[in-house]
């Protein structure tokens, strides 16, 4: 994994390891509300995970608003 | 183990389907894991069979643990999901909404533990305007103290624990206040408030524990996050719930896991600096610089764990008419031959020699704790005994000795009994007594000069937690295994079917203390034994049959006609599988789950036991008022 940047593939991984989710490029786009498991205490352990790889801060509202995992992705690799 | 290592061994249990299994080794694997990989680890244990692992291994136990608190609780439940298995604990954990507490306290505990995480919103939050003075916070904090003091007494009744954590005061709320001595009423008014809390733990409430989070968070990395607080409602950040979950975890061990009994030290570059065989042992470093200093404090902090009840033996790689001279004569050493209950010092690797500190003792190797500064031994340990809890503390960095010493807690305990406090000097005494033992040409005769005397008493409120230890701690001797927490015991004394008989033995060297208990129980012509359990420090001098022979004459004297008992063999009670037949029990079928059954007519009891003097203070059957017990009966022989 990068230190730096994180691509969506990355992302996936570490969104797995992270919150034990079984979650694949398919479910990119589907809205939490759809998502089966989802709970979003998930996305502040992703949150965590993100700013020790990447060494920066997590725009935190910024994904606490997404709807979507592809929308988080697009926030914190922005 | 490295972090990915460890992960990757607990993942393929899991995608094998053997975690419930394989239970015992995620404490294994997790033995050195940091609290932050521990909860990684416990992400992965989402979805386990509890009840398959408690199946699988029905020593260990099973604990339904309860989360609550002011703010979102439910980051903490992974985390203890992995500190409990890293205890040997099946914790099946569920986490409440959040800031859901005065809900969830409102109706009596269903969990076995409930932890109530507090923060400072749960007080501001009880202020009524938007703009406040120390005076408004010093009535919400009474509020709340009250309510939880309610909340806490009703919510423990029914047996539950109750673990409540403080709840300390940042700056964002200090530095509201812009009045110099006003902020630091404030800080008074909050420290009062933390000292209420803190008081409810102290036993004014069974069942009810206080975590101080003060200490925590004042050790622990930023202990806030802004942005998890509003955004999310979780007031402390990871470092500090990583914290809090390990500490958690050491108070559900102390409440319900296998007590740690005896801490044995290394000597060079553990207990002092330096090293003996080189430099003699005015070469060693306990006092003065660097090296001093640390040592010293490491070894006020052995002596200090020493004071209450931890039993301290030595295991060293060296001459040992050479360590025997330090520990005896050298100026600046604290803790000195008379405080270690035994020594063992030979050249032999310490995996082969630190089983003998058990033995020569007479407790199990699974009650030691293990101090090292060799990785290479606390390594072989780890591995060929991993029964045996181990600490690492680096000979390079000798500051940091005691805090190891302390951080995983090994020997915190509910509470800690003047029985606890007075046991190193009994261990001390069976030394003294093997060397009187030297001096006579028969077993019999020893026994005979010892002068036992047995007396069977009539427990009181006072001997409750003594009780529930005995059953709690005792392995070997131990007929059912069942144990007893202290809800359990009372229970029990308050039940007018059951007779708790608890023993003390004395001799001519002191005091042993309240070394056994058996649990009767009577149902018409018969009297059941539910369970018998006594210390092995007292084995082998024929008080077990004096004592069986006594309940069986008790039995007989109040018109039983028959005693059935059970015998459930463990691992480790092997050493009582033929006490039932060798006093005149006969088996019966076995009753199932593992249960072996026995049954004494009462037409012959077993011989009495010559050397010993038997004080029976049992009382007469059936529901009797305190204060109506017998008076003693002495039966001398």
């Amino acid at each position: 994994m990068s230190t730096t940047t994180l691509d969506t593939e990355g992302f996936l991984t570490l969104l797995r390891d992270e919150t034990g989710l079984a979650v694949g490029t398919g479910d990119l786009d589907t809205d939490f509300d759809d998502l089966a498991d989802w709970d979003s205490v998930m996305l502040l352990k992703l949150l965590t995970a993100v700013e020790q790889a990447t060494g920066r801060p997590a725009p935190m509202l910024e994904v606490l608003e997404a709807r979507t995992l592809r929308a988080v992705h697009t926030a914190i690799a922005r | 183990m490295s972090a990915d290592t460890t992960l990757d061994a607990v993942r393929k249990l899991r995608d094998s389907g053997r975690l419930a299994d394989h239970w015992p080794e995620l404490a294994r694997l997790l033995a050195t894991a940091d609290p932050a990989l521990t909860a990684r680890a416990g992400a992965l244990l989402a979805g386990v069979d509890h009840a398959a692992a408690h199946r699988a291994h029905p020593g260990l136990p099973l604990l339904d643990v309860a989360l609550t608190g002011s703010g979102t609780v439910s980051p903490l439940a992974t985390r203890l999901t992995g500190e409990l298995a890293r205890q040997q604990i099946i914790g099946r954990v569920t986490a409440g909404d959040p800031g859901g507490y005065a809900l969830a306290l409102a109706e009596p505990a269903t969990a076995d533990v409930t932890l109530c995480v507090l923060d400072a919103s749960a007080v501001f939050d009880r202020v009524p305007h938007p703009v406040w003075t120390a005076d408004d916070v010093a009535a919400a904090c009474d509020g709340l103290l009250a309510q939880l003091d309610a909340a806490a007494r009703s919510y423990t009744a029914g047996g539950g624990a109750l673990v409540l954590t403080t709840a300390p005061l940042w700056p964002l709320w200090t530095d509201q206040i812009l009045d110099l001595r006003e902020r630091a009423r404030l800080g008074a008014v909050w420290h009062r408030f933390t000292a209420g809390l803190l008081e409810l733990g102290t036993g004014a409430v069974e069942g009810l524990y206080v975590i101080d989070l003060d200490p925590v968070a004042a050790a622990t990395g930023p202990a806030r996050d802004p942005r998890l607080e509003i955004y999310a409602h979780i007031a402390y950040s990871d470092a500090l719930l990583d914290a809090l979950a390990r500490r958690f975890a050491h108070l559900v061990r102390a409440l319900h896991g296998r007590p740690r009994k005896s801490l044995v030290l290394d000597l060079d570059g553990t207990l002092w600096g330096g090293t003996l065989a080189e430099s003699g042992g005015s070469g060693l470093d306990m006092a003065e610089g660097f090296r001093g200093e640390s040592h010293r404090r490491f070894q006020r902090v052995a002596a200090q764990l020493g004071s209450q009840g931890v039993l301290l033996a030595v295991c060293s790689k060296n001459d040992p008419a050479e360590v025997d001279e330090v520990l005896r004569g050298h100026p600046d050493l604290l803790v000195r031959r008379d405080d270690f209950v035994t020594v063992v010092a030979d050249w032999a690797p310490k995996v082969d020699t630190v089983g003998q500190v058990a033995e020569r003792i007479g407790i199990g190797t699974d009650s030691l704790v293990f101090v090292d500064d060799s990785a290479t031994e606390t390594g072989l340990v780890r591995l060929k005994r991993p029964e045996i809890a181990v600490i690492d503390v680096d000979a390079r960095e000798p500051a940091t000795h005691a805090d190891r010493l302390l951080a995983e807690g090994w020997f915190d305990s509910a509470a800690i009994t003047d029985e606890d406090r007075a046991r190193a000097g009994r261990y001390r005494t069976e030394g003294r007594r093997a060397e009187f033992r030297a001096g006579f040409s028969s077993l019999t005769d020893y026994l005979k000069e010892l002068d036992t005397t047995l007396t069977l008493f009539a427990p009181g409120p006072g001997d409750v937690h003594r009780l529930a230890q005995l059953t709690q701690r005792t392995n070997q001797f131990n007929l059912t295994t069942v144990r007893m927490d202290e809800a359990a015991v009372r229970a029990a004394l308050a039940d007018p079917a059951v007779l708790v008989s608890p023993v003390r033995v004395a001799d001519r060297f002191g005091e042993h203390g309240v070394i056994g208990t058996a649990f009767l129980r009577r149902t018409g012509n018969r009297v059941e034994i539910d369970n018998l359990v006594m210390s092995c420090r007292v084995l082998g001098r024929g008080i077990e049959s004096a004592w069986l022979r006594e309940l069986l004459r008790w039995a007989a004297a109040h018109g039983a006609t028959e005693v059935t008992a059970d015998y459930r063999p463990t691992p480790r009670n092997g050493r009582v599988a033929a006490l039932y037949p060798d006093h005149g029990f006969t088996e019966l079928p076995d009753r199932g789950e593992g249960f072996h059954r026995y049954r004494h007519d009462l037409t012959t009891l077993p011989p009495a036991v010559e050397h010993l003097t038997v004080v029976s203070e049992l009382p007469a059957p059936g529901p009797v008022p305190p204060t109506a017990a017998t008076a003693p009966t002495e039966e001398t022989r």
